[in-house]
């Protein structure tokens, strides 16, 4: 090679090494690369070369230029690279400052225990239906084995509308309307809902509350039945770990009716304040279903039976986030619905 | 109902401890909410131990004690005898409650002051005798309280009822279920009693007018009527059952109550007019004045004991109180009678007399027991010489009770209950309860037990069968589920999805009572006041009305937070119930209310603008995010709303020209009315057309591959005239080309004029086959600009 072609690598390798921005190295390559350049004017020299020396300088040439670009490139990802460190540098945060945001919203306590509910019971098979607040007596009374003198009616003071309408005081009324309505078997449902009884607020009672009802009904349903759906609610709503107790209990509109509680899930069972020291917290009202209600509801008790039960809503949210006072569900203080 | 352990034992044996027992009752359906120490005043004694015993200085027969074991040591002032120093004796200390409620006090006494006393038999009831030192066990520890020492206390078992069992409202009742629950025999029937009459010497009747009300009568009388204090084991068995004793009649009445589940009412004989008992309905108008010296208004619903001329009893209730036995009663009238439930139960509410008999009759007093319990009574009267019974019982039974037979294939019950329960189960857990069980082929022929009055189907019988083997040990099985898709009711899981879209909005759900009252409707309405349906029985006088819309709820949820969280923002949404009269009945929908108050601005974007940072918008963008998840359709905002707005401030909301709800800022005196300082925002929606919304698919338009056309567009229009009008001609002429439409800026200034505003757009056109170019869009804009100078008055902004 000619030594001009070699102080051409040299100049330009020192030429492209020695550019600190773009811009520079921009103008560097232009100076030595582009057609006007030291390139250009050494391709220039090849028409005063005789022709058996062209090929060989011309690929000589070529050399140098593949040599330059070559320099070029790396120059420029070295320059990239540093260009790219110092935006870096300067983009230092204190990462502890507090983020930009929208506001979260939140479900209030008693919907969420709805919603965990409803996707308990649907995974087992149940529907989940609803039935109307304002009542007749028939419906919430009647149709379930409390006649106006009942004494049960003792615990369920109601507000009345007319003579014979009331705010319901039982999600109970929506297993009669769900037999109306289906009028055939199997019946599997839940109807979560708003409930109403003349009831002074206190820490433990409030006049609006809500409940789950439930009503599964087919040919040769048990009381073996009832027991393992309701077990596997409680472990579902309060854990694995969670056990059932199942005692006689008195409802006019099951036959047998059972009371159920769960261990208590703030002590385990060793006994607390919470469970009164028993190690048991009474969570649910069950039974198979009265076969007078069954006919009520247009079905035939020598046919099919069930089970029906039902759950406190707000007993279950207080239990599960530890609240103390019922109060604090209606007050709707948002100090209280952000902790959820 | 309280029953003390030791009236227990008389009927069934057990060597379990008695937390056991109540854990096997409570277990078997008779709960057992508390087990209770028998009094609670026997503080204030204990063990004594003597320090010294000097003569008194002045009396020479007596002796003063100082006795240690207790908190300091005590005076004892005593005529006995001498004591030795470390004598063990019971002592009693001031403050402590004698048998007759009369109380310890220090007393001086010839100069000496004592503060305590040497206790007798009596102070602890143990016996009668008021004389005798009260023997001490050995090994009695000193300092100890001398009741417990004595042994003498009993536990006391508390029951929660439930309302079928009328049976269980006894001691025999319950000692019944024990032993069918342990499976020991009880040990005597109550029942089974002997005593001698004299031979009736007076004429009087029974004579029942209304045997729908009253199956049995049983009137039996009595000569040498003595009223005295009942003995230690009665009225300690009363206080026990949480009852006062009055005398001796009185407490024998209500001692066999407690016993036997019968109540009993004693007449003065001599105050009956023609010692005739007559049960009827009370006629219109009557009155009868009752021991509670209270002048009850009766009606011709109520059953009453009557005389040949006045009531003398409301029947199962209360007795009358010139009848009621006295101090001057020397013959008597026992009565022990059987009334129907419901018109026991509807007289004691409608007179709101609760009281021990009335809470036995409405749950249900057994038919048979009526002239057993009466034996039982006058079996006691005689014992105790407090009376003569006389011969000649009258027993009125117009409605002989009649055994109920059930008669039920086992397999029904085992099919019911749980596969494991065999016909042996079956048959030995009813006999245990006194069922009589005749096997006849493949069924079984059950006789009910006269008591019980709750059994009358073989659904019933399954309960007693499932009671007996236990609840607990019944195997769980999880049914065999048909294949079936289980849902929610669309109106239901369109709630849970409006509730998920509103919350990812960033709205705090509330959820609050669904009362209200007139004076709350007119602070928002004060015109237009909605009809609202209106509660007969209010519990208090804010709850007087089914709220007819939630705005009143969450407008006092604004305010309870306004003054608790000061500026923070609050965004907050209820979706529930609410009522309005439709003819003569009530109907009911859902409901959905947002509400913005405070500073509540959105992370602002950069096309944002002084002028929008106001509690309006904050809100209408929240409405927009929240339309946008619940349909892809446009919504259109025109000015208008209900008065309880800013008349400046508000809007309603359209898609497809249905109405979808209304938003604005709550007039500031409505806000006033509610007490809130800053502004609030709210928006209402009409429910049905929300959920109509998000009941509908979108449907995929196919996205064209060609470029888009942006154009922006600078209205100047009047002030008044609202962007959503220009927007509405921008998308008219749009059609099929325009993809999107932007309001990016508006501007108000000395440029543009006064009165006027520039509006700025950004139009993004698109075809779905080809790229467009300049004169496709040329006419559109053309047109779009001449529209709006017709119809608005409105002209392109020149550059």
């Amino acid at each position: 090679m000619d030594r001009e072609l070699e102080v051409l690598i040299e100049e330009g390798t020192a030429a492209i090494t020695a550019a600190e921005s773009m811009q520079d190295l921009q103008q560097t390559k232009s100076a030595f690369l582009s057609k006007k350049g030291r390139i250009g004017e050494q391709m220039a020299r090849i028409r005063d070369l005789p022709s058996n020396m062209r090929k060989a300088f011309g690929e000589n040439i070529n050399t140098v230029k593949i040599k330059l670009e070559e320099e070029f490139e790396n120059r420029k990802a070295v320059l990239h690279e540093k260009k790219l460190q110092e935006k870096i540098a300067a983009q230092r945060l204190d990462v502890s400052l507090p983020g930009l945001r929208f506001p979260a919203g939140r479900y209030h306590p008693l919907t969420r225990i709805w919603n965990e509910a409803a996707e308990i019971f649907i995974a087992m098979g149940f529907d989940v239906v609803e039935g109307p607040e304002v009542e007749t007596e028939w419906y919430n009374f009647e149709a379930l084995n409390l006649h106006a003198d009942h004494p049960a009616r003792d615990e369920q003071d109601s507000f009345y509308i007319s003579d014979s309408t009331l705010l319901r005081t039982q999600t109970s009324p929506v297993q009669i309307r769900t037999m109306e309505r289906i009028g055939k078997t199997p019946i599997q449902m839940v109807a979560p809902g708003r409930t109403f009884r003349r009831d002074t607020v206190d820490a433990s009672h409030s006049p609006v509350f809500n409940q789950i009802e439930g009503l599964m009904i087919d040919k040769n349903i048990t009381m073996s039945h009832l027991k393992a759906v309701l077990e596997a609610f409680n472990k579902e709503m309060f854990g694995k770990d969670v056990k059932s107790r199942f005692r006689p209990d008195y409802f006019p509109f099951t036959e047998p009716s059972v009371e159920i509680a769960i261990s208590c899930i703030m002590c385990g069972g060793k006994g607390c304040n919470v469970c009164k020291r028993s190690g048991w917290i009474e969570i649910l009202g069950a039974g198979m279903v009265h076969p007078q209600v069954l006919r009520n509801g247009g079905l035939d008790p020598d046919e099919v039976s069930g089970f029906a039960f039902g759950i406190g809503i707000d007993r279950v949210a207080m239990l599960k986030y530890q609240i103390d006072d019922i109060r604090l569900l209606y007050e709707n203080d948002l100090r209280f619905l952000e902790q959820f | 109902m309280q029953i003390p352990v030791e009236w227990l034992k008389e009927y069934v044996d057990f060597e379990e401890p008695i937390e056991e027992i109540a854990e096997k009752l409570t277990m078997a359906g008779l709960e057992v909410g508390e087990i209770l120490d028998e009094r609670f005043d026997y503080d204030n004694s204990f063990v004594g131990v003597i320090d010294s015993c000097e003569k008194h200085p002045k009396r020479e027969d007596f002796y003063v004690l100082t006795v240690g074991g207790s908190d300091k040591p005590r005076i004892v002032l005593t005529n006995l005898r001498p004591f030795e120093k470390g004598e063990i004796i019971p002592v009693a200390y001031e403050g402590y409650v004698f048998p007759d409620g009369s109380k310890l006090e220090p007393m001086k006494f010839s100069g000496v002051t004592s503060d305590a006393k040497i206790m007798s038999e009596w102070d602890i009831e143990y016996s009668d005798d008021q004389g005798v030192v009260l023997p001490l066990p050995e090994n009695a520890g000193v300092g100890k309280c001398v009741p417990d020492v004595m042994g003498i206390t009993t536990k006391v078992f508390s029951f929660d009822m439930t309302p079928n069992r009328g049976d269980f409202l006894c001691v025999f009742g319950i000692a019944r279920e024990l032993s069918a629950i342990l499976g020991s025999p009880l040990k005597k029937n109550v029942f089974d009693v002997e005593f001698p009459e004299e031979k009736l010497d007076v004429d009087y009747s029974v004579e029942i007018k209304d045997p729908d009300l009253c199956p049995r009568y049983t009137g039996r009388l009595f000569h040498d009527i003595k009223i005295c204090e009942s003995p230690l084991k009665i009225k300690r068995r009363l206080r026990a059952c949480g009852m006062r004793p009055i005398n001796s009649i009185v407490d024998i009445t209500n001692y066999v109550m407690l016993e036997t589940g019968q109540p009993l009412h004693a007449f003065d004989l001599d105050t009956l007019e023609d010692r005739a008992i007559i049960v009827r309905r009370a006629a219109k108008d009557e009155k009868i004045i009752t021991i509670d010296d209270i002048e009850q208004e009766l009606t011709e619903n109520m059953l009453v004991i009557a005389d040949k001329s006045v009531p003398v009893a409301v029947a199962g209730v209360m007795g009358g109180m010139l009848t009621e036995i006295t101090d001057k009663t020397t013959n008597m009238l026992l009565e022990s009678a059987q009334f129907e439930q419901r018109s026991i139960r509807r007289t004691s509410v409608s007179l709101g007399l609760r009281t021990e008999a009335s809470v036995r009759y409405e749950k249900g007093v057994p038919v048979i027991s009526s002239a057993a319990a009466s034996n039982y009574a006058s079996y006691l009267i005689h014992k105790h010489g407090w009376g003569t019974p006389l011969s000649g019982m009258i027993d009125e039974y117009p409605n002989k009770h009649v055994p109920i037979v059930i008669t039920v294939k086992p397999e029904k019950i085992r099919n019911y209950i749980a596969p494991e329960i065999t016909d042996e189960i079956i048959i030995e857990s009813l006999e245990k309860l006194g069922f009589l069980i005749e096997k006849k082929g493949d069924e079984i022929s059950v006789t009910v037990p006269g008591h019980r009055t709750d059994i009358h189907i073989w659904q019933d019988l399954s309960e007693e069968v499932a009671r007996i083997y236990g609840y607990e040990k019944i195997a769980s099985s999880l049914p065999d589920v048909k294949t079936h898709r289980a849902a929610m009711m669309p109106n239901l899981s369109k709630n849970v999805k409006l509730r998920e879209l509103l919350v990812r909005c960033g709205l705090t759900e509330s959820v609050s009572f669904s009362f209200t009252n007139t004076e709350e409707l007119k602070k928002i309405w004060a015109e237009n006041t909605p009809d609202a349906v209106e509660i007969r029985n209010p519990l208090t006088e804010d709850h007087t009305h089914l709220r007819p819309s939630i705005v009143p709820s969450m407008l006092k949820i604004v305010a309870h937070n306004n003054k608790n969280i000061g500026d923070k923002p609050l965004r907050m949404f209820e979706l529930g119930r609410i009522f309005s009269k439709s003819g003569s009945d009530v109907s009911e929908t859902d409901s959905l209310v947002i509400a913005t108050c405070g500073n509540s601005l959105v992370t602002p974007t950069k096309s944002d603008y002084q002028f929008r940072q106001v509690n309006y918008y904050v809100l209408k963008g929240i409405v927009e995010q929240f339309l946008e998840g619940v349909t892809t359709k446009r919504v259109v905002f025109k000015t208008g709303g209900s008065e309880m707005f800013h008349p400046y401030r508000k809007c309603e909301f359209f898609v497809d020209g249905t109405k979808i709800g209304e938003l604005g800022e709550v007039h500031p005196g409505v806000s006033e009315n509610f007490e809130i300082k800053d502004t609030v925002s709210i928006a209402v929606f009409d429910l049905d057309n929300v959920k109509t919304l998000l009941g509908e698919q979108p449907v995929y338009k196919s996205i064209s591959r060609f470029p888009a056309m942006a154009r922006d567009l600078s209205i100047i229009v009047s002030d008044e005239t609202s962007a959503q009008d220009i927007e509405d001609i921008i998308y008219k002429n749009g059609t099929g080309l325009l993809t999107a439409l932007t309001l990016f800026d508006v501007y108000k200034g000395d440029v543009i004029g006064e009165g006027k505003k520039s509006v700025s757009f950004a139009l993004d056109f698109r075809h779905e086959s080809r790229t467009l170019n300049d004169e496709d869009l040329s006419p559109i804009i053309d047109n779009i600009v001449k529209e709006i100078g017709e119809k608005l008055g409105g002209s392109l902004r020149e550059k």
